[in-house]
């Protein structure tokens, strides 16, 4: 569809019996007029038809956020992609499948990924998506891209309500927010006697949500809640709160690189409250750039770092220059599924789809198997602690 | 509002809230500085100290050979370094604050272009720069060798003071009165503008 409105727009700013460029303010206008048939043809009238046939290599796309305050998720997600398709291409050299990951970067942000994916779902050799890395956004592209018959899997978006939103195309690697906070309070009320917990969330979706049903799970053993906007510097404000209370446990909903800060502080404050976070935490940065005041930390996440999955792998991750981190591992997975039902001879949008919901893939994270709602199935959620520089799971968190 | 917090931690968040304004006030003056001299609010103004601080970093872990893993240095060793990281990160951030100004605004400024112009001049040179740092970093956190301790010094009335918020107060004072001498007393400064110096 876009293509009409640039040839619209090549014949409209052009003198038809000279073929020279008209006057310049007129020529403005038209690009004005053009650019917004463009923007409005892209919103409303995309029909990439998913029967298109795909000339040349098929190609594996991820979306999440590359750029922006969230890249670093977004860029662990990608190499855990970039690395399967290596290994896959490395295995299979013959396979119709181009070596470049294409790239869909949106920030992590729902009104960027509304534009952009209609774009993504009329690339027709794109044949299946490893994303989108946030639930905001993946609400607004999971229905362009089911129109498009293009199948996802996401290896991070934890909202529980995402299958509404592209129920034949959507499926997910990693359990649901509803599962995890409960979890993550079992896990620090198991570990801490009596345990008095303050909890402090970052004001961002996941950090609210998560907090939720943290809260739910702890009833009467919290003390005290907070909430430190993502970004916050200085932590003394909630710091003074916390010793106020005398909780003897922080659970904090928040991402490694605030929790880092956090937990420093923490310390530096003299306080020896145990610090528990969730899977936003759970990153191999977290214990580089926290050190000694990482030690002990308790953490909890539906995904598993690559260095515990598998330590080789995560070496020669390292070696190929690609750092992984929170959910590389879950998109290592979801690319190796996708890749192993090209390898099985599926070549369209439909059939690849067909292959990922019917059969299962063992990955270094779980089985994944999904369910009728694209959900897996018999997954737990982790816990682990830092020990002496390395993070150790510690096991499937118990109900 | 939470009265009883109010009450016992008043003295200790009263200092540690005046450590922070310390930071923010000398951020703030480079703001002023440029809007009082150039009238143009200076998006890349954190840029500047990004890099500054970027710049302190590399002296640290590279030229002074502190270690994310080593103890904190004590001594000679410790101001040693502090000086030398401080007088790296302010000829970073001078460097990057003139470039920045060469490459972004003068041209701008010569032919007279609309404030809205330098403006958005001024977002994108932020942008840029973000961008730049966000691919040289990969967009991951970097972490601070710690120079010095931090220890407690004394308490007050439930108000522990810190070592390096004490710096932090002392050294932000300081900066701003020598600030303030040089633009009064300077020719330099005031050559630049219509004596703005009253604008601070």
């Amino acid at each position: 569809m876009l293509t009409p409105a640039i040839t619209l727009y090549a014949s409209l700013s052009r003198d038809t019996r000279t073929g020279k460029a008209l006057h310049m303010k007129k020529n403005r206008v038209l690009a004005v007029v053009a650019a917004v048939a463009m923007a409005t043809s892209s919103f409303v009238a995309f029909a990439p038809s998913a029967s298109a046939a795909c000339s040349s290599k098929l190609k594996i796309a991820y979306q999440g956020p590359l750029t922006g305050p969230e890249a670093a998720l977004g860029i662990n997600e990608l190499n855990g992609v970039k690395f399967a398709l290596k290994k896959f291409l490395a295995a299979n050299k013959s396979a119709n499948v181009d070596p470049v990951v294409y790239e869909v970067d949106d920030q992590g942000d729902p009104a960027v990924a509304g534009p952009i994916a209609p774009k993504v779902a009329a690339e027709e050799c794109v044949v299946a998506l490893v994303g989108p890395a946030y639930s905001g956004a993946s609400r607004v592209s999971l229905p362009i891209y089911e129109a498009a018959m293009l199948p996802i899997i996401t290896p991070s978006a934890t909202n529980p309500t995402l299958w509404d939103f592209g129920k034949t195309v959507f499926h997910r690697a990693v359990l649901t927010d509803d599962y995890q906070g409960p979890a993550l309070a079992r896990l620090v009320t198991s570990r801490v006697k009596n345990a008095k917990v303050f909890l402090v969330n970052d004001a961002t979706d996941y950090s609210v949500g998560l907090a939720k049903t943290v809260d739910i799970t702890l009833a009467g053993r919290l003390v005290g809640k907070d909430t430190t906007p993502q970004g916050t510097t200085d932590f003394t404000a909630t710091i003074a709160k916390i010793k106020k209370a005398k909780a003897t446990a922080v659970i904090y909903t928040g991402y490694f690189s605030q929790a880092s800060v956090f937990v420093k502080q923490l310390r530096d404050s003299g306080s020896k409250a145990v610090f528990a976070a969730g899977d936003g935490v759970l990153d191999a940065q977290f214990v580089k750039l926290a050190r000694k005041a990482a030690e002990g930390v308790l953490l909890s996440a539906p995904a598993i770092p690559m260095e515990t999955a598998s330590p080789k792998l995560a070496a020669e991750m390292v070696k190929a220059g690609w750092t992984p981190g929170v959910y590389t591992t879950e998109s290592y997975d979801a690319a190796n599924f996708f890749l192993e039902a090209i390898k099985a001879g599926n070549t369209t949008r439909a059939t690849i789809e067909k292959y990922v919901s019917t059969k299962s893939h063992k990955g270094l994270s779980k089985t994944l198997k999904f369910d009728d709602k694209g959900e897996v199935s018999g997954a737990d959620v982790n816990g682990f602690t830092i020990k002496n520089g390395k993070i150790v799971l510690l096991g499937a968190i118990k109900a | 509002m939470d009265f009883a917090l109010l009450r016992d931690a008043f003295w200790g968040l009263t200092f540690d809230g005046i450590a922070l304004g310390a930071i923010y006030a000398l951020i703030s003056l480079g703001y002023t500085l440029v809007y009082g001299v150039l009238r143009l609010i200076n998006f890349a103004h954190s840029e500047v100290f990004m890099i500054g601080t970027f710049a302190a970093l590399v002296t640290a872990s590279g030229l002074m050979g502190v270690k994310v893993e080593d103890d904190p240095r004590t001594g000679g060793s410790m101001i040693l370094t502090l000086i030398i990281c401080l007088v790296v990160a302010m000829l970073a951030s001078a460097i990057t604050a003139v470039l920045v100004e060469i490459v972004a605004y003068r041209r701008l400024r010569q032919r007279g272009a609309t404030k809205l112009a330098t403006l958005i001049s001024a977002i994108g040179v932020s942008i840029s720069l973000v961008e730049l740092f966000r691919i040289i970093t990969d967009s991951l956190p970097r972490e601070f060798p710690r120079i010095m301790e931090k220890t407690f010094l004394f308490s007050y009335a439930g108000a522990d003071i810190r070592n390096d918020k004490v710096i932090v107060i002392i050294a932000a004072g300081l900066m701003m009165f020598a600030l303030e001498r040089f633009i009064t007393k300077s020719r330099c400064a005031c050559e630049r503008s219509p004596c703005n110096a009253s604008a601070l």
